[in-house]
């Protein structure tokens, strides 16, 4: 039991699967505060200009949230792990393009981490920084995850 | 590594197809679901920059809503005259209708004593009650939360469309936020539900 447990530690694949379950969690948390409140998202979501088409705002915040969670169940049963993994990391990257370019019109002159604002990531009002340095470690995670041999429960 | 980066392409299709669909049925099936062709916010987006600001104050005469409001044809009313009213039980007489915009799990908790729920975004709502109460009134109170809140004035907006004399339309720009900071009544759960609170006033 030791050994297996030592070896475990040891290997890389133990990391992997901790990060596969802590990112795949998050995502599956943060996809479901934002399903149980679609409108909240919508009214979120449309603070950030990206368009003006009501069709793809609406679209955008009705598929959004339940789209984190598959890609979180994928992550955390480790079936096409990589895949959702990078489908994660592609999202965090717009997400954070989005935050940083809404602070910058929220704050003006003012630095990134006095701002506070609800980005519609799920979690309610909270500063810049903090949600920043959330998804730099989120992309960390997925970007472990999607370079993993073992990134998949199969290989 | 072609091989891997073709399997892990074909992962991330699979993955996006099955996220998709799955949204599109979720949000079909389920009562807070969207509607995905209405055009919910038939204005410009607010600039809501000093009410995120950290170190700027709220604007405390809500000049730029007040402008906004008339620019779009509504009217507004302040809080004395919303106290007024209410105090003088014209619900009651029928020419006075109030209509919280906010959701119904914000209704619940509290609201001006009478107000009938528009939640704009609930598909399920059925607005027939409101609009019978609405026909008849003399003047209809719109309010939200108060501050950057825009779902009064959409849902002001919606009455209109629905055919509500636009003249006989305020909104409460203060809203439910300076009601509760004038220390006004409050009704909790259901409109009439007789469950009345008394806020201190601040």
């Amino acid at each position: 039991m030791n050994l297996i447990h030592r070896s475990c530690f040891a290997s890389r694949s133990c990391w992997i699967l901790a990060a596969r379950i802590a990112l795949g969690g998050c995502f599956i948390y943060l996809g479901a505060m934002k399903a149980l409140e679609p409108a909240l998202f919508l009214k979120n979501l449309r603070l950030f200009h990206w368009t003006e088409n009501p069709w793809l705002l609406n679209s955008t915040a009705a598929i959004l949230p339940w789209f984190e969670i598959v890609c979180g169940v994928f992550l955390v049963l480790g079936v096409a792990a990589r895949g959702a993994s990078l489908l994660t990391l592609l999202l965090l990257a717009g997400f954070t393009f989005m935050i940083v370019r809404r602070a910058h019109e929220i704050g003006g002159s003012l630095p990134i981490c006095a701002i506070r604002f609800d980005c519609g990531c799920g979690q309610g009002e909270m500063n810049v920084c903090r949600k920043l340095a959330e998804n730099i470690g989120l992309m960390a995670l997925a970007v472990c995850v999607l370079v993993s041999p073992g990134g998949n429960r199969s290989e | 590594m072609r091989r891997v980066i073709r399997q892990i392409s074909i992962e991330s299709v699979c993955v996006a197809v099955i996220g998709i669909s799955a949204g599109f049925v979720a949000n079909g099936i389920s009562p807070r679901g969207i509607s995905l062709s209405r055009n919910y916010f038939p204005t410009q987006t607010v600039a809501t920059a000093a009410h995120d600001r950290a170190s700027a104050p709220p604007d405390p005469t809500n000049l730029t809503v007040v402008a906004r409001l008339e620019a779009a044809g509504l009217h507004t009313i302040e809080l004395p005259e919303v106290s007024k009213l209410v105090s003088e039980d014209r619900q009651l007489a029928g020419t006075v209708a109030l209509i919280d915009a906010r959701h119904l799990a914000n209704y619940r908790e509290s609201h001006i004593p009478g107000a009938y729920l528009y939640d704009r975004y609930d598909k399920g709502a059925d607005p027939s009650q409101l609009l019978a109460a609405a026909g008849v009134a003399e003047r209809i109170i719109v309010y939200c939360n108060g501050g950057s809140c825009e779902d009064s004035e959409f849902a002001a907006m919606d009455l209109r469309q629905m055919g509500i004399d636009a003249a006989k339309l305020f909104v409460f720009v203060g809203g439910i936020s300076e009601w509760k900071r004038s220390g006004g009544p409050l009704e909790a759960g259901d409109r009439a539900s007789g469950n009345i609170l008394t806020t201190p006033r601040e």
